[in-house]
């Protein structure tokens, strides 16, 4: 992608815009193009801001989130859809992934490259697993490897996924990998902790 | 109002009025909010409104026996927490039949047994009645009135005592929902408190981060580098226990309590062995009952065991959380595994030992199940799941 990420920010808290375009400033190819602190103001002005990636904040004043990423769909069907939470709300960020999120980032600054999370979901990185070890890294998780991680959070093995999420056991390890990677963890147990640490569990 | 006249002739009367009095008085009850507050004042009202010399209340708490909690006109402490076994004295008969009964000459009356007639003569009580208080079918308490002199009791004074007692039952189901009502209404509203502080506060720690963090990748200057980082650190902290704090104020009490209960056995656990670990509570859980959450703390406990015997781990990670219908507990390690031939049945028998097939079992015996199987990259996963 050549030209500029245009970024999209949904928080009804103006610091947090402050803190993304502080973030996104350190990177030429994204610029910040627009901010909208509820549900109402953000459908109005979307069109408009023509935005790559949205970053939406899990709890807006006025609307669901699930409710808001469906009406994106229809007005910006290009826009890539980032749920950015601060609490780990499983049955929320569950939901918001469900309507069409491609991925969830915590709003940790200092743990998370809020850059290459742009630059990976305005690519669609986040659609499938990578068999190969990224040669970057990022910490936008996918819809997948937020599944597997709550379901290796609840004890489940590598077939019991494989079987809930009608997938093979190689690609469930594949998103486990990914995400270990992304976590910077070297096994389950240091995903988990990892994984808590930043606000995702 | 009409007070109830002693002498030899005198029957607790309930005349149009006094009935209109007691329908009134003891519709009153319903009105205290709090469960003690409406045993005390039916005890009360038998005393001062309807002419009983002494009245008490005893509760049903669990066994074969009422234990009598509240009291009123009493000459003594002969009844204070007087345990009354079903069957036994008139308070015993009433527990045992369910419903009203009387005497009128209780020291030598042949209708009741004599276990507790010391108690009886420190009152210096003649005669007795007694109604069953009955909450959703379950007897809950009687309650019983008596009086010092030679009279009799009547269906009117039945009448009396089973209506304080009918009333009694009514204010009990009304205080427990109102007591349910405030509790919900106060987990709500720290919910709300937990889901604002999280969008203020954590917005904030975000932007002062992400601030910190920009300047830090902008500057190279070495020492300005060094202490930027640290705040960075310090802000991540912040959040970080933010999001312990909220999490705490949104979790019910029993759910608390289970937290604290497992956090004691991995604190153990860490002392024991030196191995690190950690809770992790992934949802804010259903209610579970008693014997589900003992099961669980006793799985976990015997799941650490089993790390520190079997394991050879450095790092472990206890997880609970919703799954299907009920709640899973999970201890997953980093250690050696376990050899995937052994699956199944066998991996709870001979070196696993007992303890894990008896967990097994009584995990089964609330509805649960137990697994415990190596995961791919290493380590070995020990899950507990029961039904919420």
């Amino acid at each position: 992608m050549s030209e500029v990420i245009r970024v999209f920010v949904v928080d009804d808290h103006p610091v947090v815009r402050d803190g993304v375009a502080l973030l996104a400033n350190t990177s030429r190819k994204i610029e910040v193009v627009g901010y909208a602190a509820t549900g109402k103001s953000a459908l109005e002005h979307v069109r408009e801001m023509r935005p790559h990636v949205i970053l939406l904040d899990l709890r807006l004043p006025d609307m669901l989130a699930p409710e808001l990423i469906g009406a994106f769909a229809r007005i910006v069907p290009t826009a890539r859809i980032v749920v950015f939470t601060a609490y780990p709300d499983h049955p929320a960020v569950r939901a918001a992934l469900d309507a069409g999120a491609c991925g969830v980032v915590p709003k940790d600054a200092a743990r998370t490259d809020l850059v290459s999370v742009i630059t990976a979901a305005a690519l669609g990185e986040d659609a499938a697993p990578t068999f190969q070890p990224a040669q970057r890294t990022h910490a936008l998780v996918g819809r997948r490897e937020y599944d597997v991680l709550r379901r290796v959070a609840i004890g489940e093995t590598n077939q019991e996924i494989a079987d809930a999420m009608c997938l093979s056991p190689n690609t469930v390890k594949a998103y486990l990998r990914n995400l270990m990677q992304k976590l910077d963890a070297r096994n389950r147990v240091e995903a988990i902790s990892r994984a808590r640490e930043v606000g995702l569990l | 109002m009409t007070r109830v006249m002693r002498g030899t002739h005198s029957r607790i009367r309930l005349a149009a009025d006094e009935l209109a009095h007691l329908e009134r008085e003891v519709a009153k009850l319903v009105s205290f909010l709090d469960r003690e507050a409406v045993l005390r004042e039916a005890t009360r009202l038998l005393t001062s409104d309807f002419g009983f010399d002494c009245a008490w209340l005893a509760e049903h708490l669990d066994g074969d026996s009422v234990i009598i909690r509240h009291e009123s006109g009493m000459l003594s402490t002969a009844f204070h927490d007087l345990a009354l076994h079903r069957g036994w004295g008139l308070g015993g008969k009433v527990f045992a039949l369910g419903k009203v009964e009387w005497v009128d000459e209780y020291l030598s009356s042949p209708t009741i047994t004599h276990h507790y007639d010391d108690k009886i003569r420190a009152e210096r009580l003649h005669r007795i009645i007694g109604a069953p208080i009955n909450v959703d079918g379950e007897l809950v308490g009687v309650v019983l009135g008596g009086a010092r002199d030679g009279a009799t009791f009547g269906p009117r004074a039945a009448t009396i005592v089973e209506t304080v007692a009918e009333r009694t039952a009514q204010a009990l189901h009304v205080a427990e929902q109102a007591q349910r009502k405030a509790t919900a209404a106060i987990q709500e509203e720290r919910e709300r408190m937990a889901l604002d502080l999280h969008d203020s506060v954590g917005a904030m720690l975000f932007a002062i981060t992400a601030g910190v963090r920009s300047v830090v990748e902008s500057t190279s200057d070495a020492a300005l580098h060094s202490r930027l980082s640290t705040i960075e650190q310090q802000a991540r902290e912040a959040a970080m226990t933010l999001r312990d704090s909220l999490r705490a104020l949104q979790s019910p009490v029993e759910q608390l309590a289970l937290g604290s209960a497992l956090q004691a056995a991995i604190a153990a656990f860490e002392s024991r062995c030196q191995i690190t670990a950690r809770l992790v509570m992934l949802d804010v859980l259903p209610p579970l009952g008693d014997r589900a959450v003992r099961t669980l703390i006793a799985a976990a406990k015997e799941g650490l065991l089993n790390v520190e015997k079997h394991a050879g781990a450095t790092d472990v990670v206890v997880t609970v959380g919703c799954s299907g219908d009920g709640i899973t507990m999970a201890i997953t390690d980093n250690g050696c595994g376990i050899d995937q031939d052994a699956a199944g049945e066998a991996q709870f028998e001979g070196d696993r030992g007992f303890g894990l097939a008896a967990i097994e079992k009584a995990l089964g015996d609330v509805g649960g199940t137990l697994q415990v199987a190596g995961n791919p990259e290493g380590g070995t996963t020990f899950r507990a799941w029961v039904h919420a």
